[in-house]
């Protein structure tokens, strides 16, 4: 007798997929969204979770799944949405926001310091792609340095001084519960992003505080490169400036 | 007997080669013929008798274009 047995695919979640894909070969948004997911699907949480996606080329993310969704919120502000929905649902409902590096860390450094210096019991989720990947490759506060963009064709130099590592960054407020950063270069990296993203969630549900996890992602478009070769850049040359781990994990604020 | 089975969906397959990168048996491979309705070349389940379900091609996958299965018995 034959027995087949499903070992992993779409994440049950996932519904509905558009044809054509809306994403780019080998965009890694697809793969930060499923990573989401399927933490979702193990933690149970389908049921009460919102998902606000920020204004970046994952926010399409937020549409493909059953969750509830809104997005894109205005540019950058949604932590701000987050807290508010927070605020007036209570704490059994889980608010992630999804934002790329541009929404995040640059017209959103802001609203995201100030959600983890509030202590708000939301998670956001980072897609660090060193770019503006959305408008079409300009330089964005986490290039690196040296690396050429359409805004940067000499390489980023002194004229436009140095990136922001937000991980650390957010990991220095006081109402941070959690912050890290992972990559999903390999089938390992990909496992402890998992793991990082499923703690993060559990410091909201525990209602701890800000939790907060970046996910480095490749953008082969816009960098001129072909998929594989975006994984071992970012191997490369991109952890060594944003280095994977755990910046802060707390039990408690006080 | 046990054995892997990975099933691609066409229409969202993009043809970026992760899969392929990390399969540990190097079951998947791109094809260099064979386009989908968008055009990319397509990743092509090659080799299914060393195939053991380990998912890392559907882990890999940013396209959620790829189900793998164990089959058991037969």
């Amino acid at each position: 007798m034959t027995e087949r047995r499903r070992i992993t695919g779409t994440p049950k979640l996932k519904i509905e997929l558009p044809v054509p894909v809306g994403a780019c070969q080998g965009c890694q948004h697809g793969s930060v969204g499923r990573i989401i997911w399927e933490v979702l699907e193990e933690l149970e949480l389908g049921e009460n979770t919102i998902w606000i996606g920020g204004v970046t080329c994952g926010t399409m993310n937020a549409f493909l799944s059953d969750l509830d969704a809104v997005g894109p919120v205005p540019h950058g502000r949604a932590p701000d949405i987050g807290s508010a929905m927070k605020r007036l649902l209570g704490k059994e409902t889980i608010i992630i926001t999804y934002q790329g590096d541009g929404d995040a860390i640059a017209i959103g450094t802001e609203s995201l310091i100030q959600a983890a210096a509030r202590a708000e019991r939301i998670t956001v989720f980072m897609a660090n792609n060193a770019n503006y990947g959305t408008t079409g490759g300009q330089m964005a506060p986490t290039t690196l340095m040296e690396q050429r963009t359409t805004t940067t064709p000499q390489g980023r130099g002194m004229v436009e001084g140095f990136p922001i590592n937000t991980a650390e960054l957010v990991a220095q407020l006081r109402g941070t519960a959690y912050s890290a950063r992972g990559a999903i270069t390999s089938p390992a990296n990909y496992q402890r992003t998992k793991k990082y993203v499923k703690k993060a969630l559990q410091k909201q549900i525990d209602d701890i505080g800000f939790s907060f996890v970046e996910i480095l992602s490749a953008c082969p478009p816009n960098w001129g490169k072909k998929p594989v070769d975006c994984l071992k850049w970012i191997d490369d040359e991109m952890i060594s400036q944003y280095p994977l781990g755990e910046f802060r994990d707390l039990e408690s604020l006080n | 007997m046990t054995a892997g089975e990975v099933l691609i969906k066409e229409d969202f397959c993009l043809g970026c080669g992760y899969c392929a990168e990390f399969c540990p048996t190097k079951s998947i491979a791109i094809s260099p013929e064979r386009f989908n309705s968008q055009g990319h070349l397509l990743a092509e389940f090659i080799h299914p008798e060393t195939c053991n379900a380990c998912g890392i091609c559907a882990w890999m996958c940013p396209h959620f274009a790829i189900e793998v299965y164990k089959v058991q018995g037969g």
